[in-house]
């Protein structure tokens, strides 16, 4: 028996499944850690690495084939979700040379090579999904994509100077690969957080899916920056981890709810 | 009167199929059920103030006032023609 009350996106089963994953690895990581305290487990590590490139993969076949239908090259939201498809394969692809690279203690960190692109992926998505809901037609959101990421990006760097007890002008003179992250990061979510409060014209049925997307992409900023502020040395599951799995996931469900079907459900 | 909005009606499907891909955009012409496409031929069912009207409304339906604002902008470029 169908349920009425759920909303269009949790009657498909599929959706509902890939909810569920969700919400079960994130009982299961803050299971894990409430019963042992933060100890290391090989096992608990490998499962979180694994749900991270199921989703990443889940996310970017998903994406690839929504962007077919949205029109692939031809139309903004299908060079969109061609972005979004590449950023979840970079993640796919890094978090895989991550745990490779966790086994076998490679000094290489080729997974560095992949993860780089993921934000300037996300980053282009972004830049067609604004271009298709017409964010750049007003005037005050081309003024903050100039004028925030420039404050957020100084107000980040300070920020995370003095959780690490660093001094500004020290830490600028050593920036390494995890500044570029951070970068990309800030740059990123200047564009969400415009998105999320200038779009007031952004309805429809697609509203949500393209807001999950988006608050998907900023829990890859909070990622990011947990990041830096709790470094890991090639451990999966850590809580940057955590936040990680929940953006890959938010992403990939917003996705998931661009589904052209779901028009003409709605008329009959 | 009847051809500037079949003209109208063909630059916002051109338009949106820009955003949301040609198929799409098609199907959702089509779903007003007062437009018929037949290659780059455009047949009204209706009249015309109702056919604009409903392609209007079903293109609202996928991002709301964002798709409304499009099919303004290429209405505005017809300035002889009045909504």
């Amino acid at each position: 028996m169908k349920n009425k009350a759920l909303p269009l996106v949790l009657k498909k089963s599929f959706n509902f499944y890939v909810l569920l994953f969700l919400i079960s690895t994130i009982v299961f990581w803050t299971g894990y850690h409430l019963s042992i305290w933060f100890q290391d487990s090989q096992v608990f590590g490998d499962f979180f690495a694994l749900a991270i490139i199921s989703i990443a993969l889940l996310g970017s076949y998903v994406s690839y084939h929504r962007s077919i239908i949205w029109g692939f090259t031809k139309s903004d939201l299908g060079k969109s979700l061609i972005f979004i498809s590449l950023a979840l394969l970079m993640w796919a692809l890094g978090e895989i040379f991550y745990f490779i690279d966790s086994k076998t203690n490679n000094p290489l960190n080729l997974y560095d090579f992949f993860f780089i692109f993921i934000d300037p992926f996300y980053l282009i998505g972004v830049y067609f999904i604004s271009k298709a809901i017409g964010t750049f037609k007003n005037v005050i959101t081309n003024i903050n994509l100039l004028v925030l990421p420039v404050l957020i990006l100084i107000l980040n760097y300070l920020g995370l100077t003095i959780l690490r007890n660093q001094d500004p002008f020290t830490a600028f003179l050593n920036l390494d690969i995890d500044t570029i992250y951070i970068i990309g990061s800030v740059f990123l979510s200047t564009f969400v957080v415009s998105l999320l409060l200038f779009s007031k014209k952004l309805g429809g049925i697609y509203k949500h899916a393209l807001q999950l997307i988006l608050v998907g992409l900023l829990c890859q900023y909070i990622g990011d920056n947990l990041f830096e502020i709790y470094p890991v040395e090639k451990i999966n599951g850590s809580l940057s981890d955590l936040i990680f799995f929940m953006s890959i996931s938010f992403v990939t469900f917003g996705v998931l709810m661009l589904n052209p079907n779901s028009l003409n459900e709605k008329r009959n | 009167m009847k051809n500037e909005i079949s003209l109208i009606i063909k630059e916002i499907i051109q338009e949106q199929s820009n955003i949301v891909g040609s198929r799409v955009a098609l199907d959702r012409a089509r779903a007003t059920k007062v437009i018929e496409i037949k290659g780059s031929e455009i047949k009204l069912l209706s009249t015309p103030d109702d056919a604009l009207k409903k392609l209007i409304k079903s293109f609202a339906e996928i991002f709301g006032e964002a798709s409304v604002e499009v099919c303004d902008e290429v209405i505005k470029k017809h300035k002889s023609f009045k909504k």
